[in-house]
C-alpha cells in the first residue's frame, strides 16, 4: 500500500525536519530583540550552537534516576508527535476524527513532563516554577482549546484537516476571526516567553523548572520548547490563515507564514515585561470570556 | 462451557464468597491463617465471577434463574444477568483480585493491627457478594436487599479503624446520606408495586409504559426519586457529600473497591433503570432527564476536579477525583440520552465513551488508591505534606503511580483520552447550545484534572529531596499494583478491542439499537485498521519511539551524571526551604471552601444563598440529624415507664382514632 509507506516516511521525515529547523526560532528570535536593542546580537545558529555545547557538557544534578533520564525525551516526543499529526495546507496522513484533542493533549504532556522534570530535581525554585507552569496551564490551555472548538463547531468535526478546508472555503465570519485573536494571545503563554515566561523567571527563580536541568537533560528540554514554539505557530498558522496550495507550495507557504507570526511574537516578547501570576490569570479569564462569546456567535451561526 | 452454564458461575461465585465469609469469620482469631484464606477465597471467586462477566458480554447471553414465588406480593424473585450485567460483573471482579492481594500485607501494619479482622474479612466478601448480587437481581425486593446488604458492609469498612473518632463520623454521615438515598429508591419502587402490583423487572417496564401515556407527573416523580437513590451512590455533587468523608477513612483497598466499583454501581442503577428499562413509550422522558443529567454532571466533575486541585491529602485528592470522574460519566450517559433521538451514531459515541470512561475510570482509580495505601504503607501518613521525595525510596510504587497519574490526566496513550474524546465529540457537534456549552465545562474540568493528577504523582514522589533508604512495600501488594498498572496499559494500547465489546452492550438497550452499519466505520480502530485515519495508540508509542532515537543519536549515549547538591542560590539550606505545602490553584477558593469545607483563604464573597447551596452538610445531612434526634427524643419522652402515662396515651389515642372515625362516617 503507497499510503502505508507514505505514512511512515512522513513520521520519519517530520520529526527529522522538525528538530532541525526549530532552533532556527531561537536564533531569530534573539536577533530580532537584540536589533530592537540596537544590537548586533547573536548569529542566526545561536540555537544549534547552545544546543551542541549543552549536549557535550556534563550532567551535574542533584537526583538522577530511571523517571528524570525518561521525562526530557518523554517531553520532546510528545512536542514533536503533535507536530507530525498537524497538517500542511489540507495534508495530512495521520489525521482521524479526534486529532485536535490529542494535538492538545500532546502539547499540555510536553508542558507537564517538563514540569515533573523541575519538580523531581527537589530544588523549591524549580518547585514553585512548577506550580506557576502548571496555574498558567490551567488558564492557556481553554483558552487555546475553545478558540479551536469555534472552528470545530463551525466545520462540524474535529479532524484538522477538514477544519483547514472549510476553513479556507468559506472565509472568515465574526465568530473565527474573534476565536484567532483569543488563540493568538494564547501563542506567547504556549511559547514560554516574556510576559508569560512565570515558570522560569530568570530575575526571581533562577530559571525555575530548569535550574537543576544541565548537560544533554538541558539541551533536550531546550529543543522542546524550541519544537513547541514551531508547531504551536504552525497549529495557528493552518487554522486560522488557512490557504489552500498543491504540497510544495503549501509548505513554503507554511514556512513564510510561521516565520511571520513568530516575528511578531518575538516583537511582542521584547516591548513586554513579565506579568505577574494573578495579572495572567486576569487576562486569560478576560481572553476566556471573550472567546466563549465567540463560540455563541459560532452556534448561532455567525 | 455455554452460555447457559454462566448463571452456574455467577452463582459458584457468590457460593464462593459466602463460604468464605463463614470461614474466615470462625478463624478470625488467627491472623495469619484468615489472611491467607480471606485472600484465596477472594481470588478464586474473582476468577469466577470474571469468567462469568467476561462470557456473558462475549456471548452476547442472558441468562435467568428463578429463585421463588411471594404470593403475598405476587412478585417472583429472580436473578438475571444480561451484557450490563456482565460488564460491572467483570469490574468487581477484576478489581477484587488485586484489592484482596493489597490487602493481604496492608492489614499488618501497625495501624490496622490491633483491629479485629472478623470486620474486615468476611465484611470484604459480603460486600463482594452483595455488589454482584445488586447487578444481577432482576426484580426491584432482590435489587434492594442487596443494595442494602451492600452499604451496610460498606459501613462496616469504612469504620474499620474505629479507634480515629473521624473515621466513625464519616461513616456515619455515610451510613446517614446513603440511607437517604436508598429510602428514596425504597419509596420509587413502592409507588411502582402500588401502581404495577409487582416488583418484578418485566411488570417495571409495563408500568412505566402505562404511566408514560396516562400518568406522566407521577412517572416524573419516581424518576426523580431513583435520579437521587442512584446519584447518591454515584456521589455526584451535591448528593456525594458523604465521599470525601467516607473514602480516606477507609483501608486503601476498600477506598480502590468503593472507588472502582461501588460507585460506579450508582452509574449502573442510572442505566438501568433510565435506559435499558424503558419502554419505547418512555423515551421523551429520557430526553427530558438528560438536561438534569447533563447538569448534574458537569457540575460535579468541574466542582470535584476543582476541590481535588487545593487538597493536601493523597486519598482526599483521589476522593475528589472519583466526584469528578463520576460526573464526566453522567455528562456523557445524559449526552447519550440527548441525543438518541436526533443522531443515533453520535449518542452511541457518547455512550461509548461514558462506558469506557466506567472501565479506565475503574482500573485507574483503584490503581492510585492502592498507591495511596503504599503511600500510607511506607510513611505513615496519607498528607502532602508528610510525603515527597519518595521516588527513589519506592521505585515500583512511583512507576505505577506515574502510569495511574498520567492516565487519569487523560494524556493518550493511557486510557482517559479516548472517552473524554469521545464524549467531547458527542457534546460539540450535538448542534444544540446549552450541550455544547456543557462540552466547554467539560474541557474545564479535563484540565483540571490534569492538574490534579500532577499534584498527587508530584506531591507524592517528587518535589522534595529524594529520601534515602528502601521503603518500597512488600511483593503482594507491588504484585497487586502491577496487575491494575498492566490493565490500564492494555486497555490504552487497545481502546478498539475495548470499545467493540463496549459498543455492542451499548446497542444491546433498545435506545441505542440500530446504529451499527453507521458506526462500523468509527469503531475500526488501533490494529485492525490501516495505520492512518485512525486513532492508533501503538502508532503513537511508534512515534515516540522514533522521536526518542532520534534525540539519544543527537545527544549521545554517554550517561555519566556528577552528583551535585541542590543549589538555591548561595543561601543556606534551610528545613523551610525544602518542600512545604504544595501550592493549591488560586481560584475562587471560598467557593470549594464552602462545597467541601476544607481549604482556606476567603477572596471573593459570593450570594449567602448560593454559598449555602454549596454546603450540603449544612442543608442537607445536619437537619437530618437534627431531625431524627429530635424525633427520637420526642420518643424517649414519651416512654418513661409509667403505667398511668402509658394509659393516658391509649385514651388519647383511641379518642383520636374515634374522632377520625367519626369524622369519616358520618352523614
Amino acid at each position: 500500500m503507497v499510503k502505508w509507506q507514505f505514512a511512515l516516511i512522513w513520521a520519519i521525515a517530520v520529526p527529522l525536519v522538525l528538530l532541525a529547523i526549530s532552533p532556527l526560532l531561537d536564533g531569530l528570535a534573539r536577533k530580532i530583540r537584540a536589533r530592537l536593542h540596537s544590537r548586533v546580537g547573536p548569529p542566526l545558529i545561536q540555537g544549534y550552537l547552545d544546543l551542541v555545547k549543552l549536549a557535550g557538557k556534563t550532567d551535574v544534578t542533584p537526583v538522577a534516576n530511571t523517571l528524570t533520564n525518561f521525562l526530557p525525551f518523554l517531553a520532546l516526543s510528545a512536542a514533536v508527535t503533535a507536530g507530525v499529526l498537524l497538517p500542511v495546507s489540507d495534508f495530512a496522513p495521520f489525521s482521524f476524527a479526534g486529532d485536535l484533542i490529542l494535538v492538545l493533549y500532546l502539547l499540555g504532556l510536553s508542558t507537564v513532563a517538563v514540569v515533573l522534570g523541575g519538580a523531581a530535581s527537589g530544588n523549591p525554585y524549580s518547585f514553585l516554577g512548577a506550580g506557576r507552569e502548571l496555574q498558567l496551564l490551567l488558564f492557556t490551555e481553554p483558552v487555546l482549546a475553545f478558540a479551536l472548538f469555534v472552528l470545530a463547531v463551525k466545520a462540524g468535526t474535529f479532524r484538522l484537516s477538514e477544519i483547514v478546508l472549510w476553513h479556507a472555503q468559506n472565509g472568515y465570519t465574526l465568530s473565527t476571526v474573534l476565536a484567532g485573536i483569543a488563540a493568538l494571545s494564547a501563542l506567547l503563554p504556549y511559547f514560554g516567553k516574556l510576559p508569560f515566561d512565570l515558570a522560569e523567571a530568570e530575575q526571581e527563580l533562577m530559571g525555575g523548572i530548569l535550574l537543576e536541568q544541565a548537560g544533554w537533560r538541558l539541551a533536550l528540554y531546550r529543543w522542546t520548547f524550541f519544537v513547541k514554539w514551531f508547531v504551536v505557530t504552525w497549529l495557528f498558522c493552518e487554522l486560522f490563515l488557512p490557504v489552500i496550495a498543491p504540497f510544495p507550495l503549501s509548505l513554503l507557504l507554511l514556512l513564510v507564514k510561521i516565520f511571520v507570526i513568530f516575528c511578531i511574537a518575538a516583537v511582542f516578547e521584547t516591548l513586554l515585561a513579565r506579568l505577574r501570576l494573578d495579572h495572567a490569570r486576569a487576562f486569560f479569564i478576560h481572553v476566556a470570556f471573550f472567546v466563549l462569546f465567540a463560540l455563541a456567535f459560532a452556534l448561532i451561526g455567525s | 462451557m455455554t452460555p447457559e452454564g454462566l448463571m452456574n458461575s455467577v452463582l459458584l461465585g457468590m457460593g464462593i464468597l459466602a463460604l468464605g465469609i463463614l470461614v474466615t469469620a470462625l478463624t478470625s482469631e488467627q491472623r495469619a491463617l484468615t489472611r491467607v484464606l480471606g485472600t484465596v477465597f477472594t481470588l478464586v471467586a474473582g476468577i469466577v465471577l470474571l469468567y462469568a462477566g467476561v462470557g456473558l458480554i462475549v456471548w452476547g447471553a442472558t441468562v435467568r434463574l428463578p429463585l421463588t414465588e411471594i404470593t403475598a406480593i405476587k412478585t417472583k424473585l429472580t436473578l438475571q444477568a444480561d451484557m450490563l450485567s456482565g460488564l460491572f460483573l467483570s469490574l468487581i471482579a477484576l478489581l477484587s483480585i488485586p484489592s484482596a492481594l493489597h490487602s493481604f500485607a496492608y492489614l499488618e501494619h501497625p495501624h490496622y493491627r490491633q483491629e479485629s479482622l472478623i470486620r474486615y474479612y468476611p465484611m470484604f466478601m459480603l460486600f463482594l457478594l452483595a455488589m454482584v448480587g445488586v447487578v444481577v437481581a432482576w426484580d426491584l425486593l432482590t435489587f434492594l436487599v442487596f443494595w442494602e446488604v451492600m452499604t451496610l458492609a460498606s459501613y462496616v469498612l469504612v469504620a474499620y479503624e474505629r479507634s480515629k473518632p473521624e473515621n466513625l463520623r464519616a461513616a456515619l454521615k455515610y451510613f446517614i446520606l446513603t440511607h437517604i438515598g436508598a429510602l428514596c429508591l425504597l419509596v420509587a419502587a413502592v409507588i411502582l408495586w402500588v401502581q404495577g402490583g409487582s416488583f418484578e423487572f418485566e411488570t417495571v417496564f409495563a408500568t412505566v409504559e402505562k404511566l408514560a401515556k396516562t400518568r406522566p407527573v407521577l412517572l416524573h416523580v419516581i424518576l426523580s426519586l431513583m435520579f437521587i437513590g442512584f446519584a447518591t451512590k454515584a456521589a455526584l455533587f451535591p448528593f456525594g457529600d458523604w465521599l470525601p468523608d467516607a473514602h480516606p477513612a477507609a483501608p486503601s483497598p476498600i477506598s480502590a473497591m468503593l472507588s472502582g466499583v461501588m460507585i460506579k454501581l450508582g452509574i449502573y442503577g442510572f442505566l438501568r433503570f433510565f435506559v435499558w428499562l424503558l419502554p419505547t413509550a418512555a423515551f421523551p422522558f429520557a430526553y427530558d432527564w438528560s438536561y438534569v443529567f447533563g447538569i448534574f454532571g458537569v457540575v460535579s466533575a468541574i466542582l470535584g476536579g476543582a476541590a481535588a486541585t487545593v487538597t493536601y491529602d493523597a486519598k482526599v485528592l483521589l476522593a475528589y477525583s472519583s466526584i469528578a470522574q463520576s460526573g464526566f460519566i453522567t455528562l456523557g450517559i445524559g449526552a447519550g440520552m440527548f441525543l438518541f433521538s436526533q443522531d443515533l451514531p453520535l449518542a452511541n459515541i457518547a455512550m461509548a465513551g461514558a462506558f469506557f470512561h466506567i472501565v479506565g475510570d475503574a482500573l485507574v482509580k483503584a490503581l492510585l488508591f492502592l498507591n495511596a495505601g503504599s503511600l500510607l504503607y511506607a510513611t505513615g501518613s496519607r498528607r502532602f505534606a508528610d510525603l515527597g521525595g519518595l521516588l527513589e525510596a519506592m521505585p515500583q510504587t512511583a512507576g505505577t503511580a506515574f502510569v495511574g497519574s498520567m492516565a487519569i490526566a487523560g494524556f493518550p496513550p493511557l486510557t482517559a483520552f479516548v472517552s473524554k474524546w469521545l464524549i467531547l465529540q458527542a457534546l460539540l457537534f450535538s448542534k444544540s447550545i446549552p450541550v455544547t456549552f456543557s462540552g466547554v465545562g467539560m474541557l474545564l474540568a479535563s484540565i483540571f484534572s490534569i492538574l490534579y493528577s500532577v499534584k498527587f504523582f508530584a506531591a507524592s514522589f517528587l518535589i522534595k529531596p529524594m529520601r534515602s533508604g528502601n521503603l518500597e512495600v512488600p511483593s503482594t501488594m507491588r504484585l497487586a499494583q502491577f496487575i491494575l498498572t498492566l490493565l490500564v496499559i492494555a486497555v490504552g494500547l487497545f481502546p478498539g478491542a475495548v470499545l467493540r465489546w463496549l459498543s455492542w452492550i451499548i446497542s444491546d438497550a433498545s435506545m441505542f439499537a440500530g446504529a451499527e452499519e453507521k458506526l462500523a466505520g468509527f469503531w475500526q480502530w488501533a490494529w485492525v485498521q490501516p495505520i492512518t485515519g485512525a486513532f492508533s495508540p501503538l502508532v503513537l508509542v511508534g512515534m515516540f519511539f522514533i522521536v526518542s532515537i532520534f534525540a539519544l543519536i543527537a545527544v549521545g549515549t554517554e550517561r555519566q551524571p556528577r552528583k551535585a547538591p541542590i543549589w538555591l542560590g548561595g543561601e543556606l539550606v534551610k528545613p523551610e526551604h525544602l518542600g512545604g505545602h504544595p501550592q493549591g490553584v488560586p481560584l475562587r477558593e471560598e467557593l470549594l471552601q464552602r462545597a467541601y469545607p476544607r481549604a482556606p483563604v476567603p477572596r471573593w464573597r459570593p450570594p449567602e444563598w448560593f454559598t449555602k447551596l454549596l454546603d450540603p452538610e449544612a442543608w442537607m445531612y445536619r437537619p437530618v440529624i437534627t431531625g431524627g434526634t429530635w424525633v427520637s427524643d420526642l420518643l424517649r419522652r414519651a416512654h418513661t415507664g409509667v403505667p398511668h402515662l402509658y394509659i393516658a396515651w391509649q385514651i388519647i389515642g383511641a379518642a383520636i382514632i374515634a374522632l377520625v372515625v367519626w369524622l369519616m362516617f358520618r352523614k
